[in-house]
């Protein structure tokens, strides 16, 4: 009875309808998404949505914790309980959907904006937009090939990545506020600008999520690689 | 105890204005009053505020350093305004250290006034940043020390909000600073 209960901690709990976890956080449908979780629940909740499709319940609601509340941390006591595939199972599908549909739709749109531009100010920004998406892919490149296979083998090596690993994360969020103060305050007026506003609205809803997605990375991908190191 | 810096809290949550109260009990920090709101004047020492205050930016015409007290996930950008983030989930002694860094003297550093333009030497320094060069060259082509071009390089970043060099050689050819062909 006095041990730690995280599940009661924050707000979200496995016997929570899976609809009222959605609707009191929109921004999680990304992670049920990601996460391999179909819409159609029903009135299930969250145990037994996860239940029927095969999925880690505490996994899930991890990560939910992780995107909803800024400050939380999770314990060594509950990272032991983390399904490792589950969690790579996301992530990997995090970076797919950013780069299947995220990324695209981001270049139709920046190509809408750039249209009957000067020349300068069309390779000026797509050129900046290019090197982005370049370092952005490379990044998930590097985390599938040296992080998540040393997580999923039950951590040896990764060890040097995890430096370069955070120090990414950094460049990309910092990256994309560049782009936005770029677009918001130094491309002169051209087209109107309901097409800026729509690719700024984008921009922002991608950051906040890509820093969703960082911040889950380091919350639980450091400590996991950590405690693994000190196991051994 | 020497002096006693006066602190007001904004936040309308009692348990914020509570729990702040709790913390900073028997430290150099007196929390002097809790408001719902940002009060016309104060002769507080340092502000705290919870930024989900309605109108929370009405705090920065005060000349007293201010400080977030968050409970969600902010924005990094807007956080940036504030001189420390306190975090519920900080610990006690994480809080205090954090507010005695933006008392102390030594913390000299003073936001930049809205609107700055780029100085003559900050274009100058900002091209050569974009044709690429390292801070040792603009340092001996100028004839000035590297800590003095980073200095430079940190307020072209903090008046455009602009960080990477990749960004910074846009801004300079959407500003027409430089020649779209110079570079590369």
């Amino acid at each position: 009875m006095t041990e730690y209960d995280a599940n009661k901690e924050f707000f979200l709990s496995p016997k929570m309808k899976m609809s009222d976890l959605v609707n009191s956080n929109p921004d999680l449908l990304n992670i049920l998404d990601r996460f391999g979780i179909r819409l159609g629940f029903g009135e299930d909740s969250v145990e037994q949505c996860c239940r029927k499709q095969d999925k880690d319940a505490f996994t899930f609601l991890m990560i939910c914790r992780i995107a909803a509340y800024g400050g939380y941390l999770p314990g060594s006591s509950e990272l032991d309980k983390v399904k490792v595939a589950d969690l790579t199972g996301f992530l990997r599908s995090s970076h797919d959907s950013y780069q299947d549909a995220w990324l695209p739709e981001l270049e139709s749109k920046i190509d809408v904006v750039l249209s009957g531009r000067p020349d300068a100010q069309k390779k000026v920004i797509s050129e900046f937009f290019v090197k982005f998406k370049d370092e952005l892919h490379k990044h998930f490149e590097m985390e599938e090939k040296k992080i998540f296979p040393s997580l999923d083998a039950i951590g040896k090596k990764g060890k040097g990545a995890r430096r370069i690993f955070k120090e990414e994360h950094d460049n990309i969020g910092e990256k994309i506020q560049d782009l936005i103060n770029l677009l918001l305050k130094y491309l002169p007026y051209g087209n109107p600008d309901t097409c800026v506003t729509v690719l700024l609205t984008h921009l922002f809803f991608l950051k906040k999520d890509l820093a969703t997605h960082s911040r889950i990375e380091d919350c639980l991908i450091l400590p996991l690689l950590k405690g693994w190191e000190s196991h051994e | 105890m020497s002096e006693k810096t006066g602190v007001i809290v904004i936040s309308s949550s009692d348990i914020l204005c509570g729990g702040l109260m709790t913390v900073l009990a028997r430290t150099e920090f007196a929390v002097d009053e809790c408001l719902p709101s940002v009060p016309a004047d104060t002769d507080a020492g340092l502000i705290l505020v919870d930024p989900t205050v309605a109108g929370y930016s009405g705090v920065f015409s005060f000349d007293v350093p201010v400080v977030a007290v968050i409970h969600a996930v902010y924005d990094e950008e807007s956080l940036s305004q504030f001189a420390a983030v306190l975090n519920i989930y900080d610990t006690r002694q994480a809080i205090i250290r954090k507010l005695r860094k933006v008392v102390s003297p030594s913390n000299g550093t003073s936001p930049i006034a809205d609107g700055s333009e780029l100085s003559p030497r900050e274009k100058e320094i900002l091209v050569c940043v974009a044709k690429g060069m390292l801070n040792k060259e603009i340092a001996y082509k100028y004839n000035i020390s590297i800590f003095t071009v980073m200095t430079h390089r940190k307020n072209i970043t903090a008046k455009t909000g602009i960080k990477s060099v990749a960004g910074l050689t846009a801004y300079a050819i959407l500003q027409g600073l430089i020649d779209i062909e110079s570079i590369k």
